[in-house]
């Protein structure tokens, strides 16, 4: 492993990282490659899915890939803010007394926060600045994280008992919302199989926390053309109900829209993906391709959006139908 | 070195995008002539349409100016096509989406235009990619010189639509041919009308005074013609210019010099060498020279007997033209007398008297002379113009056959005209109400090709007598039955819905009811073909219902 990494390195890095990921996670390829996309791009995912379908597990897994401090949080209704960022404790050492920072487990390099909606959401309010600045503040004194630093959530559908929604700007935060589907029936079997063996599939590590940071660096470096980067833009503005771009279905059942974070999540995520195909430039597909993981929990319906049962990612098809590629036409000959 | 490396791989990359550029130029030529050939059809037709409408355009005409708009529209777009501008990044965008390079080129030339920012490794792969992907282009598949099915499909369609006017059009443009053959028998005749004025001009005989009397209605003529617009008003016009210039030719003149060459045929036989010199130039009718060659006749007058001798001649000459010219007859028997009486002086005097006499003759004779020539001319260019329209009306009833009932019924029509006299005569009836021309009732047959004249209606018309007019011979008529008219004859009367004295019970040799509907059939398609005036359609209509069965 090196921290000189080239394009075809990087890809050949992920390939192996997502071959050694699927050892244990059967089907939900989309899953994890959005996962990888969104590690390789430094941002945080938020999986949904109902109880059962491996989230836990990959997550698991990726931390045993990546050779990375990896720390789990079950969250629970009485889970406090300090279980997670730490807290002082007085400590007293030769007759003297004194407080003394105990880090908490968001001090790991991959943080597993499961279940995270059946926090309270003070409880979850507590992992925002890590998310956001990689550093802890208790006390009065700011604690920095490690990086690479990656917040990997797993929450179940609102819709369940005991579980509270996430606040708007904890949502923001995440780079990625994945939706965890449940496996074909072959998937399923083939889940079985493994599980339920004397043997439990074994991963090897394949990168550490260096070379990720070096894959970060690099995905950064990938450029955008201005026009996809105008394209990335318009596809955020219209996400707004009030803009003149907006679908009219996003108008009447949106009530707010993408944060300028969800173009930074298309952009990040573009120059990602465009990476992992092989290629050093950001694409149209490209965008188009992560746009549902980095818009649909970036969309806040309406009442009649809710009450219509109108799914985000019906909103970022139309999104993406609707909005054109070119802003203006380019003249065919 | 990195930066040199991007120069390098970024020429590579600008070589094989203006290889592309340039084929993508013929591309949009190809596609910009079809819609410019679609447009200028489009704008050629609706400019033809005023001309088509107008009757101003020829098939023939109107077939090069869609097919020189055809080729001008195709050929300016193309050229556009081929010379305007398009930005490098346009056409790499372009390039990226027609062949899936998923913004590589565009990405590239970016990087490129801005410098490449920070001169990065990254940049190098992105350009070694581009370039390594564009050369597995396969680019005359992905860029045939297509074009779309719409241009093709919008380009026929405007050929169609041009070519429409073509079948939907014929009676406009069958209008336009008639008027073109129109104009064509309008200028050849004032061609004829001009050589004619020529010649009057160039005959130095006639006095100026003379002359100019007769030029002025041949320049007329010719200033009328050219602002004739129709068959019916040139024909009027020549018509006037013919009545003008037969009022010129004095019938007595004409006849007078007759008897003038008459007179000087025997006179060239006589023994007097004076004398048969006169009579030498009487016979050719230059009455000038026979006026000098009086004037300078040579009296003998040596002995008495000569002198008798002479005057005996003289009083024969006199005898000799008595009926062509009384005064020259008076004048040299006058010199007879002198000479019979020893007065030489005076005999000269009265050769003198009559050299003048014949001179002025002369003149007059000449005068008419040459205005009945050219009414001549005029009346055969009348004829020649009817039977040009004839014609034209022929062939043009001969190409729409087959097109409608209309069409096929004129052609009949025409048939008839040409076959009988009862086609002359049956106008010969219509055109009486509008009175006619003396000079050209000879018959019945001359007067019903006599054209209408149009500055002769009856409003302002009564100026000449009303012709005979006789009943058709279809209808049993011998030539020798006249057709009493309605109204009196008096100038400016109105005879519109008067029908004329029908043909007494038992004078037909055809049934009514066998011919009135095919009659009236004729009547209503030279209504819509020759366009007489409105008042002479009304007459027609009411003529024709008031006969109905």
């Amino acid at each position: 492993m090196t921290e000189s990494i080239t394009p075809d390195l990087f890809q050949e890095y992920a390939n192996r990282i997502e071959q050694e990921v699927g050892k244990v996670i059967v089907g939900q390829r989309q899953v994890v490659r959005h996962v990888m996309i969104a590690l390789l791009a430094s941002g945080h995912v938020l999986l949904e899915g109902v109880p059962g379908l491996g989230k836990t597990v990959l997550i698991h897994t990726l931390g045993q890939v990546l050779r990375l401090k990896f720390s789990r949080i079950q969250f629970t209704p009485d889970l406090m803010p300090a279980d997670i960022t730490g807290t002082e404790i007085l400590v007293d050492q030769d007759g003297q007394r004194s407080f003394r920072f105990r880090p908490g487990p968001v001090f790991a390099n991959l943080i597993l926060a499961d279940e995270i909606n059946r926090a309270t959401p003070k409880t979850q309010s507590a992992l925002l600045q890590a998310m956001q600045e990689a550093s802890v503040t208790v006390a009065d004194v700011t604690h920095p994280l490690e990086l690479p630093f990656f917040v990997l959530a797993t929450q179940n559908p609102i819709e369940m008992e005991g579980t509270y929604p996430l606040p708007e700007a904890q949502v923001d935060r995440f780079f990625f919302k994945v939706d965890v589907r449940y496996p074909t029936t072959d998937e399923l079997d083939l889940i079985l199989e493994r599980t339920t063996g004397q043997e439990l599939p074994m991963v090897h590590q394949v990168i550490d926390g260096k070379t990720m940071l070096a894959m970060q660096a690099l995905a950064r470096a990938v450029p955008i053309a201005s026009h996809v980067r105008d394209y990335i833009a318009r596809l955020v503005v219209a996400s707004h109900p009030d803009s003149e771009l907006a679908p009219p279905r996003v108008s009447r059942f949106v009530r707010y829209g993408a944060s300028p974070r969800g173009g930074q999540a298309l952009i990040l995520g573009g120059k990602v993906r465009a990476l992992l195909s092989g290629r050093q430039n950001v694409a149209f597909e490209d965008v188009q391709s992560v746009a549902p993981a980095a818009l649909r929990h970036r969309l806040l319906f309406n009442f009649d959006g809710i009450a219509e049962g109108i799914t985000p990612d019906d909103l970022v098809s139309e999104l993406l139908e609707h909005v054109p590629e070119e802003a203006h036409k380019v003249p065919q000959a | 070195m990195n930066r040199a490396d991007l120069t390098a791989g970024y020429a590579r990359l600008e070589h094989l995008h203006r290889r592309w550029r340039r084929w993508l130029s013929f591309t949009r030529a190809a596609r910009w002539g079809m819609r410019g050939a679609a447009g200028a059809l489009g704008l050629g037709l609706a400019a033809s349409l005023i001309g088509i409408q107008r009757q101003l355009l020829l098939p023939e005409s109107y077939l090069r100016l869609q097919a020189f708009l055809f080729t001008i529209g195709a050929s300016v777009a193309a050229l556009l096509g081929l010379l305007w501008p398009r930005s490098l990044h346009q056409s790499a965008r372009l390039f990226d989406r027609r062949f899936g390079l998923r913004e590589r080129i565009s990405t590239a030339v970016e990087l490129a235009a801005a410098g490449w920012p920070g001169a990065g490794q990254m940049a190098l792969w992105q350009l070694n990619d581009t370039l390594q992907v564009c050369q597995q282009v396969n680019f005359p598949a992905g860029q045939r010189l297509r074009v779309s099915a719409r241009d093709l499909a919008l380009a026929a369609l405007m050929i169609l639509v041009a070519l429409a006017p073509l079948k939907y059009g014929r009676e406009a443009f069958d209008a336009a041919v008639r008027q073109a053959a129109f104009k064509r028998s309008v200028a050849a005749e004032t061609a004829r009308i001009e050589a004619l004025r020529q010649q009057i001009a160039g005959t130095e005989r006639l006095e100026p005074e003379r002359r100019s009397d007769l030029l002025q209605p041949l320049q007329n003529l010719e200033t009328q013609l050219d602002r004739a617009n129709s068959v019916e008003q040139a024909l009027a016009e020549l018509a006037g210019g013919e009545n003008e210039l037969r009022s010129l030719a004095d019938g007595s003149q004409i006849e007078a010099g007759a008897r003038f060459r008459e007179a000087g045929e025997r006179l060239a036989q006589g023994p007097d060498q004076g004398l048969a010199e006169l009579g030498r130039q009487l016979q050719r009718g230059d009455f000038l020279a026979a006026a000098e060659a009086l004037d300078q006749m040579e009296l003998r007058t040596a002995t008495r007997e000569e002198a008798l001798a002479q005057a005996g001649e003289l009083e024969t000459a006199a005898e000799t033209v008595e009926s062509a010219n009384p005064q020259l007859a008076e004048s040299l028997r006058s010199a007879a007398s002198a000479l019979r009486q020893g007065d030489p002086a005076r005999a000269e005097a009265s050769l003198a008297e009559g050299a003048r006499s014949l001179a002025e003759a002369g003149q007059q004779i000449l005068q008419a002379e040459l205005a009945a020539q050219a009414a001549n001319e005029v009346a055969a260019a009348q004829e020649r113009l009817l039977q040009s329209s004839q014609d034209s009306l022929q062939s043009a009833a001969g190409s729409g056959q087959g097109q409608g009932d209309r069409q096929v019924g004129q052609g009949q029509a025409i048939g008839a005209d040409g076959g009988g006299s009862g086609q002359a005569e049956g106008q010969a009836a219509g055109g009486a109400g509008q009175g006619d021309f003396q000079s050209q009732a000879a018959s019945s047959d001359e007067a019903g090709r006599q054209p209408i004249s149009q500055d002769n209606p009856p409003g302002d018309g009564g100026e000449l007598p009303y012709q005979p007019v006789q009943p058709p011979t279809l209808l049993g008529a011998d030539g020798s039955q006249l057709v009493t008219l309605p109204g009196s004859g008096d100038p400016g009367e109105l005879i519109l819905g008067a029908a004329s004295q029908p043909i007494g019970a038992g004078d037909t040799q055809v049934p009514f009811l066998q011919v009135f509907h095919q009659y009236e059939a004729y009547a209503r398609r030279a209504i819509n073909n020759l366009r007489p005036p409105t008042y002479f359609e009304a007459l027609v209509r009411d003529y024709f219902s008031s006969l109905a069965p």
